[in-house]
């Protein structure tokens, strides 16, 4: 059964998708054990009624791309704190609306940007509560909204 | 015309950068500031015609920012650019003295509406 969310998760990842990049997002299967080692997590935390967090996942070479996409600059230009910094901004973006959607008041936190194995890793104690995959330009993406421990 | 642009995150002052060019403000000089307190005293020392700032920012919010810079006396016009647009925030944005509160992403048609009386 698709949970109640998915849909407004996905239309609110597609409207950021289309105001910042350039190309189409793909609906993708991927499931989590695809992610790539060494994949970057982009994650913020919502806090309010509930305590949630977002989170970013896609493999480093994506991350690259969709920096320099989103900054406008030439293939290779984007360092690696650049990169962090630009995929932390589209996950409290993100963040932004799907805080929106959820309306249970509160705060987000700043964004953070690791590359952790899994989101225990990232985000210890929480429980996934939903989970959505794509393809961008052939790359993995998955982005997952979780609950976590108050 | 000086534009201060506030923003914790380099790669969204350069976003905001870009979109103030594509929306027809390229001729003005932007400044920069990565937080509030950074941007209080940029604002202080160098009298922006017109203030952009992000909410959520390390050290101090930008709410904090604009309201320690009206309590100072600073009359500049001030706008949020932000990830996050509650009703009860755009009622503090207000209350403080800002003019206006855009939600990231935007476009450069965003910038035109809200911007461009202040900056023609």
């Amino acid at each position: 059964m698709t949970h109640p969310l998915h849909a407004q998760l996905d239309r609110a990842l597609h409207e950021v998708w289309e105001l910042m990049l350039t190309g189409p997002l793909e609906a993708s299967d991927a499931a989590p054990e695809d992610a790539e080692p060494g994949a970057l997590t982009a994650s913020i935390q919502l806090s309010g009624t509930h305590e949630r967090a977002l989170a970013l996942q896609c493999p480093l070479k994506l991350a690259r791309r969709l920096t320099e996409e989103m900054l406008c600059m030439e293939p290779g230009e984007a360092d690696p704190s650049t990169i962090q910094d630009a995929l932390g901004e589209l996950a409290n973006i993100l963040g932004g609306h799907v805080k929106a959607i959820l309306d249970q008041g509160g705060t987000l936190s700043m964004p953070t940007v690791t590359r952790a194995a899994t989101l225990q890793d990232v985000l210890p104690g929480s429980e996934e509560t939903l989970a959505l995959g794509f393809r961008y330009q052939g790359e993995a993406l998955r982005v997952a909204l979780l609950t976590c421990p108050t | 015309m000086k534009i201060l642009i506030c923003d914790d995150s380099k790669a969204m002052r350069m976003i905001v950068k870009r979109t103030l060019r594509q929306a027809g403000f390229g001729d003005h000089e932007v400044l920069e500031a990565e937080d509030g307190a950074e941007g209080l005293a940029v604002a202080s020392a160098e009298q922006p015609d017109l203030i952009l700032s992000d909410w959520n920012m390390p050290n101090m919010s930008g709410i904090e920012f604009l309201k320690a810079f009206r309590a100072a006396g600073g009359a500049t016009n001030f706008g949020f650019v932000t990830s996050e647009s509650s009703v009860e925030m755009r009622s503090e944005a207000n209350g403080a003295g800002a003019l206006f509160l855009i939600t990231k992403p935007f476009t450069a048609d965003t910038f035109q509406k809200e911007l461009g009386s202040l900056l023609s």
